[in-house]
């Protein structure tokens, strides 16, 4: 097990990272999904004694990718933000120090349903409805496409590995023909059991380790 | 009006114009309510508690000048759907002596409309849950609606006792007490191994010592088990115990009315479909009651019950308490009832008419249940029966309780550390523990700057404690009745047309297309919207039954002592039981293969199979005890040498499956294992490697307002404050180590989920004991129903690595073996 893997979508080569996010070597683009920033300030203002931290340590592992693959572009597959950040909220802050650590790299999205929250909003971000790169269609919600391989997020997709009377559960990276799921990216962030079906792979996200399931 | 102290005449006069005449515990009741006393009445349903307790506040009443106003009397009852029967037993009783008073509800089911009429007066008397209760104390006008409050009265106080809900209620009745000093509190209790105990809970800490009622002495009860025609084709431990159907039959079938119940909602939908199945021109007269179904179909079956219009109602706890269904005259209960006090309680719901007897008939879900009933039977004969513990120090509860009242009259940090060491809950709060659930409310936490933007509860410029946010407490009212429930979701049909609900847990389990037996027929899953699950009638025979949670209560020691000492009598070859008698084949079939269990004793089987080594220990201490037991036992082992262990536990004892080949242990190495020493540190160590602590943090985040949890019909904000109570843990534990809340899930797992007292109490016992180690060829007929009920948490001190490792290679195995069969 390592913390990298290489895959093949759509005849191109791509890397997947035990960090929740996946490499497109070909188009120098990185892709993280779900990464729900603010989550436990929204909590927190609505009464909910979520500690903070979540955020900043999520923006740290992205400057960790960042570092590591030098891409020309980084696209979040939605969702970057849970609710409606406020004025004075402390990832603003962690934000703009993350920007100066990355000056040449725009944060380009696509839209998400939570990011409606953030309509109005001026942000640093590019935001897209979707983004057709090479043979992929990259979009939140997981629908296929005619013609091109879909990679999304939305639905966190994890996995309960249980035999010999054991039982793990972890996210996983969810690749069916024609469409590939991110696992959420965000610490604060649940996850959706994906079914298991004939011509799908899985490849669980194990405490900063990747682990390709044998085919079901 | 009539004047002087003529309260008490009138009440005798209008029970002599009915030809009865008040028993004497009911009259001692009276006076002593009268005295200004508060106190206890214990005795069995139906014998005239509830009069007992009602009519010396409205003999005081009677005596009056002029009909009071606003609240006086508080009814607690731990069941909303007790709540309009008690209520139409109170108004009737004021109504017959000619006090102008109104009875009314306050529950979960109170409709908007009376809600928003009581907001701005409270009724004379009032019958309400703990839940409601608390809702009633987060308004801005409750000091004034409690104001002229003459009497509390809690019902069923038992039930209440050894929970959360208990301890709940502890707290708004010592705000109440702060409020009316000298208020008396009376409580309704069956019998408990506890009463003092109980009392003192109650009247909470310093107050006057109370007065014990004792009420008229039980009627005779008949305790039967139904003993299989033959033990051979009894299933030892299909958990179901279907195959007794026709013996349960046949026994309906010279019942009038009959109540069976079962000890878990998905063993009452099955019994209910089979009963349906094999008697259908019973369709008509049999019912399914549990608490997932919907309340109006609930309603209609009790009704229809207290008129004498079912055969049979199959149920769960749900109807354990409350009102007599008068034409009931025969109770099966199926499956073991897990304690002496359950069991009497439950044969007390028949023989309410005036000749008859109680009676009730056990039927065994697996063979040793039939000592069991032997065994309960004697103890209750002996007198010997179950207490109840109440719980202390549940800070998220206090949590809860602070924001209520700052909710509501807001509330100073003094007076409300005042009032909380003066319940028995919180007799022990420091002043620290107490300053931590203010910071946790206020401020999220000791660490500011880990809680930036955080806001609940805010300081007023004069000091008070309140909550500003109308939509913070909208939500924490909200949240008040979820001490009990885990998060539902509605079951509808597509065409509409509520069915009940039913955990989310499960429903999250099922994929659209799956079916499932609910509310007694098989439903089809079409889809799942906003905590709504759609269904519709399947036509294809059942899948799956929802397992619910909770129900899962362990052995009592009173039966488990009792149960033993049936054995040793066995073991001698004394058989004085007929249940015990028909059971004779399976024990003797254990005392030949390997030995039997007994007090003084403590019986090791091992036992090789394909699956790996089986170690099965049989301490009857109950299923929790031995959850903590097999845990640690796991954990000592895998320090000598790393394995994964799969842990069943029943009952009876505990079964730890390794797939990897285990050492031969010593006698020496038993004792070592099983040393009372360094319990507590094995355990904490143990679970550190399990899930227990975030397991139980479900219900203390849920409590304490740390998640939000889902309501059909919420709003979109409300939607979007889901987070589940494990990824909480998790962070927490990450960002804030110290919070006093994972500390109180680790105490509870210990203390409830593991019943440390009682794990402690099995090592001691076990170092006096004579240990019996058997190596087996094959199962015993007590092993045998562990390693077939497979109720299983694992504890690993391997490597993840390894365990994942491990799961890889069993699968590859599978496949293979499938590919080969293909």
């Amino acid at each position: 097990m390592k913390d990298m893997l290489d895959w093949e979508l759509a005849g191109e080569g791509v890397i997947m990272h035990a960090n929740k996010a996946l490499y497109l070597q070909e188009h120098a683009t990185l892709l993280v999904a779900d990464t729900h920033f603010s989550k436990g300030a929204f909590f927190r203002r609505q009464g909910i004694a979520v500690p903070s931290g979540q955020s900043a340590d999520d923006l740290r592992r992205l400057s960790q990718l960042v570092e590591q693959f030098d891409p020309e572009r980084l696209i979040v597959l939605g969702d970057v933000f849970h609710h409606r950040p406020t004025a004075d909220e402390p990832f603003f802050e962690h934000f703009a120090a993350w920007q100066a650590r990355h000056p040449d790299l725009t944060l380009e999205a696509v839209v998400g349903n939570h990011d409606r929250h953030v309509r109005g909003l001026t942000l640093p971000i590019d935001w897209h409805p979707h983004l057709d790169i090479g043979p992929f269609r990259l979009c939140h919600e997981p629908d296929a496409v005619q013609g091109r391989h879909v990679i999304a997020g939305h639905i966190h997709p994890a996995y309960a590995l249980a035999a010999a009377g054991d039982r793990l559960r972890a996210p996983v990276f969810w690749m069916r023909p024609g469409v590939t799921v991110l696992p959420s990216f965000g610490a604060l962030t649940g996850g959706w059991n994906v079914p298991e079906a004939k011509g799908s792979r899985l490849v669980m996200v194990l405490d900063g380790q990747l682990l390709p399931l044998p085919e079901p | 009006m009539s004047t002087a102290a003529d309260g008490l005449e009138r009440i005798e006069a209008w029970f002599a114009g009915l030809g009865w005449l008040p028993a004497g515990f009911q009259r001692q009741a009276w006076q002593a309510f009268r005295a200004g006393r508060s106190g206890l009445i214990h005795a069995s349903t139906g014998s005239g508690k509830t009069f007992a307790a009602w009519l010396g506040p409205v003999s005081l009443a009677l005596e009056q000048e002029r009909v009071q106003t606003g609240l006086r009397v508080l009814w607690i009852t731990p069941l909303r759907a007790l709540a309009s029967d008690t209520a139409g037993h109170l108004q009737n009783a004021v109504d017959a002596v000619g006090l102008d008073w109104k009875v009314e509800i306050r529950t979960g089911d109170t409709s908007a409309s009376v809600r928003a009429r009581q907001q701005r007066k409270l009724p004379q008397a009032l019958v309400t849950t703990p839940e409601s209760l608390s809702v009633l104390l987060s308004y801005r006008n409750a000091e004034d609606q409690f104001s002229g409050l003459d009497a509390i009265i809690v019902d069923e106080w038992h039930e209440l006792l050894g929970s959360k809900r208990g301890v709940q209620l502890q707290l708004c009745l010592a705000w109440l007490r702060a409020r009316r000093p000298g208020l008396p509190v009376w409580g309704l209790s069956a019998t408990l191994g506890n009463l003092d105990e109980a009392l003192a809970v109650l009247l909470g800490e310093g107050a006057e010592p109370g007065e014990r009622v004792a009420g008229a002495a039980a009627k005779a009860l008949t305790v039967r088990g139904l003993c299989p025609p033959s033990i051979d084709r009894f299933p030892w431990a299909g958990h179901l115990g279907l195959s007794q159907l026709d013996g349960v039959l046949r026994y309906l079938e010279q019942a009038d009315t009959s109540l069976l119940f079962t000890n878990t909602r998905s063993q009452a939908e099955l019994w209910f479909e089979a009963i349906a199945r094999t008697r259908m021109d019973w369709i008509t007269e049999i019912g399914l009651h549990h608490g997932s179904i919907d309340r109006g179909l609930r309603k209609r079956l009790e009704d229809g019950l207290r008129e004498g219009r079912f055969r049979c109602v199959v149920c769960t706890s749900s109807l354990d308490l409350g009102v007599d269904f008068s034409p009931v005259d025969r109770v099966v209960q199926v499956g073991s009832p897990k304690g002496i006090a359950r069991l009497m309680q439950r044969a007390g719901r028949s023989g309410h008419r005036p000749d008859a007897a109680s009676e009730i008939l056990c039927v065994p879900s697996h063979a040793f249940e039939l000592v069991e009933i032997a065994a309960a039977r004697r103890a209750w004969h002996a007198g010997r029966i179950e207490s109840r513990r109440p719980l202390r120090l549940c800070l998220d509860v206090l949590a809860q309780h602070l924001v209520t009242l700052a909710a509501g009259p807001g509330f100073r940090a003094e007076a409300a550390l005042a009032e909380a060491q003066s319940t028995h809950a919180f007799a022990d709060l420091t002043a620290e523990m107490f300053d931590w659930c203010l910071l946790f409310i206020t401020r999220g936490g000791p660490v500011l700057e880990h809680y930036p933007q955080f806001q609940r509860v805010t300081q007023d410029d004069q000091g008070a404690y309140r909550v500003e946010d109308v939509g913070i407490a909208r939500r924490h009212r909200m949240a008040i009745g979820t001490i009990t429930s885990d998060a539902q979701m509605q079951v509808r049909f597509m065409k509409g047309g509520s069915l009940g609900s039913i955990e989310e847990t499960f429903i999250a389990r099922l994929n659209p297309g799956d079916v499932f037996l609910f509310s007694g027929r098989p439903l089809e899953l079409v889809r799942v919207r906003d905590l709504i699950a759609y269904v519709k009638p399947a036509k294809t025979r059942r899948n799956h039954v929802p397992r619910w949670y909770g129900g899962r209560l362990p052995l009592s020691s009173e039966l488990a002592e009792s149960v033993l000492q049936i054995l040793e009598e066995v073991a001698a070859g004394n058989y004085a039981d007929d249940e015990v008698s028909a059971v004779a084949p399976v024990l003797e079939l254990q005392k030949a293969q390997s030995s039997l269990p007994a007090r003084d004793c403590l019986l090791i089987e091992h036992c090789r199979s394909r699956e790996g080594d089986h170690l099965f220990i049989y301490p009857f201490a109950g299923r929790l005890a031995h959850e903590g037991l097999a845990a640690v036992l796991a954990w000592r082992i895998g320090q000598r040498t790393p394995a994964t262990f799969a842990l069943s536990v029943n009952d009876y004892g505990l079964e730890l499956l390794s797939s990897a080949r285990l050492d031969a242990l010593s006698e020496a190495d038993w004792r070592d294992l099983l040393t009372p020493e360094r319990l507590l540190e094995d355990v904490l160590a143990a679970l550190n490697a399990s899930e227990l602590a975030r397991r139980q943090f479900r219900d203390i985040a849920r409590i304490s307002g740390l998640v939000f949890q889902g309501f059909p019909g919420r709003s979109k904000t409300d939607r979007q404050l889901q987070a589940s109570t494990g990824l909480l843990y998790d962070t927490l534990q990450r960002y804030d180590p110290q919070h006093r809340l994972l500390d109180q899930a680790r105490r509870e797992v210990l203390e409830e989920q593991l019943d440390i007292r009682r794990l402690r109490e099995v090592l001691e016992r076990a170092a006096a004991q004579q240990l019996r180690v058997m190596a087996l060829e094959r199962f015993s007929p007590l092993g045998f129903p562990l390693w077939v009920e497979r109720q299983r948490s694992r504890l690993s001190t391997e490597d993840w690595r390894q365990r994942v490792q491990r799961m890889l290679e069993s699968l590859e195995r599978n496949a293979s073996k499938r590919r080969k069969r293909a």
